[in-house]
């Protein structure tokens, strides 16, 4: 097999790859959309959005992706294809400056110093690659694709042209002495005795035209003035265009953008650890159960973390025959969560990425699809309803065999019995299909009927005031009245002073300790 | 550099205030004190003269620090420490402010403002400046250093010694001298800008001189500059130096090497660029060292403007013959205090007001009461004025004082135009006694006076009684002028020992003496008395 991608194996049809793709709906849904957008962050200069709205083809390639990603978190493997982008990156600067130049020896120069990089970005990745234990099949085709790459002829004297310049460039130093507006100039070296003075050895001095590209008229008569007498360099530099008009691989500039999905996505993952949110990679298992033990919201764990709340985490499987979950419970609750952090279990296990909870065993689907109601909608009644409808009727329509389907607070404005009626129909639909799924929903009697559907509710803590666990655990829907907490006023009689007093000499007693 | 005049190891910057110091402020009437303390007062043959306009800056320190509390006996001692040593020598604490003054006038001439706006730095103009601050730093740090060396050996104070010391070390005569070597080296930058002129100022156009090492970088510009010679020469006359510059010693080499002499106005344009470029350089070597200086003169204005500050209200003091002590620091139970007086007032009216004295050990609760007129509020004013300048270090105006420290420091004063009955009213004095409440710490000193009068006497007893008790219960101490007698009278009957009461003295023929004395609360405020002087004869 020949390498062609690092996301896709058997790369893409043409038309595909050009199509330009919009956000699934489901990320608003789920709340992907604020965790991607911390992700794209990880990946300035890059716009890996595209690479993130469409899921793998197959099984087979999702299970190529999660190998590349699994080599990618050892640290040596992503310093190695970390240093190559960045080189990369330097090469796509010195090509668009060289537009921006005008005189044919800036030009051939910046051509030359991006071909230099270029160079260098292979040379450096394919003597890292070499050094280096990998697992996934991905990375060692791109291996034995790149020992190949070197070996071709024009790329060898490419490579040999442009570090010949480069190391010429470099060792090419110039001395100018400036008095009395007479400017000499000449070529060597000096100890920056000055520099030693003000004790600034180590500080980089800016460059005093760095203000544009192109060479000041002071910078070129210096230039002019000296290459007159010494020739060589100059010329050299200015001959490199003539020589190399055009190089680079489009495999390798492919890579270079394919690679910020993986590089992104470990370094959001580094940096959730940091905050103390953490990411594991999921089991892959069909042959058990599918399962997770403290399972979370990442986009909630994020949010949080700003204002420094903790999230509450859940468990739960799905037995064998258990094909969806009902959830109720009161509103603020956290079923719409629960529900969110499945979505994104499924998500990021289909990406082939680590996933929100401690640990995890999550099986094949083909598709993830999500039906939230739009709760900013005006609409009420059956305007509602037909919305609601109108946007569910395509996703059942869908070839949507073994796909994992969320559905949140469906039919709300339908009559009680219609809603269960409905509610009902959807479920079999989906199970039928042989989909497994969650469905939130107000509705207690939605999960009493129906075959391989469990019921969940997400938990108080029993106390008078009904404090939120946001524990979904299973459970039989019940009639608990949810009544509003009390709104505490404070009083300044005797009895609540010193309640709050004491609270405070306890707190006071506590911090002497 | 440090300033560390107001903590031991640490600047003013970041500190706390107390919760609420503005009714601190108001209800103490501690404004006096700050307008007293902006104006210099001198004895004249014999007259007190104020010889100075207002220096506001004066006022405003003494405001900033007075309501930022400190925490531990040693911090207070620090500050009286220093605070004796700059009036045993009132010369060097003038000149110590006076410096500082000036160099902050001068920086915001030269655009301190403008300093670190974005920007700015790129534009010439300001580079000009920027030579100029530091010219300005080192003047003033050589100044300073001068006024060190001269008082350093007379202090006794631990704060004035180390800042003496750490300045006479941090800017080093060899430090000096290398910063003004590198000025005169940069003069042909911001030559023929008066003000500040190095080395005599002869007035000759300085041209530079610069040897420069450089890369051919990427893009062929000139990149990775190491500079070998800067210099400022005027075309008559030429620095000796002592050793060869490198230019000298590749003088011969030179000779036939490529050379430009520029005419064209764009060119000499870009040299003057190019010169921009390495005094910028050459400033921002430095600039850690102006960032530096400029924190130190910043704490050492506001620093050196308390005790300046609190020495104009020493000489004030003295010439008014108040009696003026040093406080100590004493546990929390323990409130003692002889011929103390209500300072704002004597300073207002330059006069020796009626002292108290008290010992009020052991107690965690204090009720005065008695006569209208009698001098109550006047008594408590005295205590919390006394409390805050003990707990920023200073002076208090007794033959002796001694008392806790109460980082968390509260005022609740009803005051006389709030004391109409009005459910308003008590609305707000409930809600602010709800603030306090929520921000008592772990040692904390409430003075009520006067307080829920806004009611009538019996339901304003029944709440001063519950918030009183809560309040002394869970450890905060409180000392409270009331007029609510059933409250007082119903703690009297409890003889609870950590309670103790003091009532205004009024005499057999109703004179009031504006003492307090120890004695039970009465059932009358003695309001009649003042009635009957007040409308005589009806």
């Amino acid at each position: 097999m020949e390498f062609i991608s690092i996301l896709e194996p058997e790369g893409q049809d043409e038309e595909l790859a050009a199509a330009r793709r919009h956000m699934p709906d489901f990320f608003l849904d789920l709340n992907i959309d604020q965790i991607f957008k911390m992700i794209q962050d990880q990946a300035p200069g890059y716009d890996i959005s595209q690479l993130y709205y469409r899921f793998p083809e197959s099984k087979e390639e999702e299970i190529y992706r999660r190998e590349i990603y699994r080599d990618i978190k050892k640290p040596e493997v992503f310093d190695c294809l970390d240093a190559f982008g960045q080189r990369m990156r330097r090469m796509a600067k010195a090509l668009a400056n060289r537009p921006q130049v005008e005189s044919s020896l800036q030009k051939s120069a910046w051509h030359a110093s991006a071909a230099y990089e270029y160079c260098k970005a292979v040379e450096d990745l394919r003597r890292g690659l070499a050094g280096l234990d990998l697992q996934s099949r991905g990375l060692k085709l791109l291996r034995d694709y790149l020992n190949q790459y070197i070996k071709q002829p024009d790329y060898g004297k490419l490579k040999d042209e442009a570090f010949h310049l480069q190391s010429e460039i470099e060792k090419f130093h110039l001395i100018i002495q400036i008095e009395n507006n007479k400017v000499t100039v000449t070529q060597g070296t000096l100890p920056g005795e000055y520099d030693r003075f003000l004790g600034s050895e180590e500080m980089a001095h800016p460059s005093p035209f760095a203000s544009t590209l192109k060479m000041s008229p002071l910078e070129e008569t210096v230039f002019s003035a000296f290459r007159k007498k010494y020739p060589k360099v100059l010329d050299e530099i200015e001959k490199f265009i003539k020589n190399y008009p055009d190089f680079g691989e489009a495999r390798i500039f492919r890579l270079e953008k394919e690679l910020q999905y993986y590089l992104a996505f470990y370094r959001f993952r580094n940096r959730m650890e940091d905050w103390g949110i953490l990411l594991t990679e999921p089991e892959t298992d069909e042959s058990r159960e599918m399962e997770a033990e403290d399972l979370y919201d990442l986009a909630l764990a994020c949010a949080n973390f700003t204002q420094n709340k903790p999230v509450v985490p859940n468990d739960f499987v799905y037995h064998e025959n258990e094909r969806f979950f009902v959830v109720n419970g009161p509103n603020q609750g956290g079923k719409t969560t629960f529900a969110r952090s499945l979505g994104q279990l499924v998500y990021f296990t289909k990406m082939g990425f680590d996933v929100p909870a401690k640990r995890a065993n999550v099986h094949y689907f083909t598709d993830l699809l999500t039906h939230f109601s739009v709760e900013e909608s005006m609409e009420t009644g059956q305007g509602k309803l037909m919305e609601e409808l109108s946007r569910l009727a395509p996703m059942m329509k869908k070839e949507t065999n073994s796909a994992f389907v969320i559905i949140n607070e469906l039919f709300t404005t339908a009559a009680h019995y219609d809603g269960c009626v409905m509610g009902a129909r959807v479920l079999d639909h989906f199970i039928g299909a042989g989909c497994r799924g969650i469905y939130v929903t107000h509705l207690k009697e939605l999960g009493d009927s129906i075959e391989k559907v469990t019921s969940m509710t997400a938990m108080l803590d029993g106390s008078e005031d009904h404090r939120r666990t946001f524990k979904i655990l299973r459970n039989k829907a019940e009639d608990v009245g949810y009544a509003e907490d009390i709104v505490k006023k404070y009083d300044l009689t005797y009895e609540k002073l010193s309640e709050r007093l004491k609270a405070f000499s306890e707190n006071t007693a506590d911090s002497r300790k | 550099m440090n300033v560390h005049l107001l903590y031991t190891s640490r600047e003013w910057k970041g500190v706390n205030e107390y919760f609420d110091s503005k009714s601190i402020v108001n209800d103490l009437g501690l404004e006096n004190l700050f307008r007293a303390a902006s104006r210099d007062q001198e004895r004249e043959e014999g007259n007190i003269q104020t010889i100075t306009d207002a220096d506001e800056h004066l006022g405003n320190a003494l405001r900033r620090v007075m309501t930022v509390p400190l925490r531990t006996p040693e911090e207070i001692y620090y500050r009286q420490d220093i605070m004796q040593d700059c009036f045993a020598h009132g010369q060097f604490i003038k000149e110590l402010y006076a410096g500082a003054r000036d160099v902050m006038t001068r920086w915001e001439k030269l655009g301190k403002k403008e300093m670190n706006k974005p920007g700015v730095r790129e534009k010439s103009i300001h580079l000009v400046a920027e030579v100029k601050v530091l010219r300005l730093f080192v003047d003033s740090l050589s100044d300073l250093k001068k006024l060190c060396q001269s008082y350093q050996d007379r202090f006794q104070s631990r704060g004035l010694k180390q800042f003496c010391q750490e300045v006479v070390e941090s800017f080093s005569d060899q430090w000096e001298e290398k910063l003004r070597t590198v000025l005169e080296d940069i003069t042909f930058f911001s030559a023929g800008e008066e003000e500040y002129t190095l080395g005599g100022g002869d007035g000759k156009v300085r041209q530079a001189k610069i040897v420069l090492d450089c890369r051919v970088g990427s893009g062929v510009k000139l990149d990775d500059l190491r500079l070998d010679v800067v210099e400022s020469v005027s075309k008559k006359y030429k620095r000796v130096k002592e050793k060869k510059t490198v230019m000298e010693r590749f003088a011969t080499t030179f000779a036939a090497e490529p050379t430009v002499i520029l005419k064209d106005p764009i060119l000499l344009e870009d040299l003057s660029q190019l010169e921009g470029q390495v005094v910028k350089f050459i400033m921002n070597v430095y600039r850690p060292f102006m960032n530096d200086c400029g924190d130190f003169f910043e704490e050492l204005y506001m620093q050196a403007a308390f005790y300046r500050a609190c020495f104009n209200l020493y000489v004030r003091s003295q010439n008014t013959k108040l009696e003026m002590c040093f406080p100590k620091v004493c546990d929390g139970d323990c409130l003692r205090f002889t011929d103390l007086m209500e300072y704002s007032m004597a300073i207002f009216r330059s006069s020796v007001p009626v002292g108290n004295t008290s010992g009020i050990d052991h107690k965690r609760l204090l009720i005065v009461t008695g006569a209208n007129q009698g001098g109550k509020s006047t008594f408590l004013r005295s205590i919390g004025i006394a409390q805050v300048m003990l707990q920023c270090g200073m002076f208090v105006c007794a033959a002796r004082f001694e008392s806790g420290i109460f980082p968390d420091f509260f005022t609740h004063f009803t005051r006389r135009e709030d004391s109409a009955m009005n459910s308003g009213r008590l609305d707000e004095e409930l809600k602010r006694i709800d603030q306090i409440v929520r921000h008592l710490g772990e040692s904390s000193m409430v003075l009520l006076n006067e307080s829920f009068a806004t009611t009538t006497e019996e339901e304003g007893s029944v709440i001063a009684y519950d918030v009183v008790r809560a309040l002394v219960e869970a450890g905060v101490k409180v000392l409270t002028v009331t007029h609510l007698l059933s409250f007082a009278k119903k703690v009297y009957a409890q003889k609870r020992p950590e309670v103790a009461f003091l009532s205004a003295e009024r005499k057999e023929n109703g004179v009031r003496t504006f003492k307090m004395i120890p004695g039970e609360p009465e059932l009358t405020s003695f309001g009649l008395d003042l009635y009957d002087r007040m409308i005589p004869g009806s």
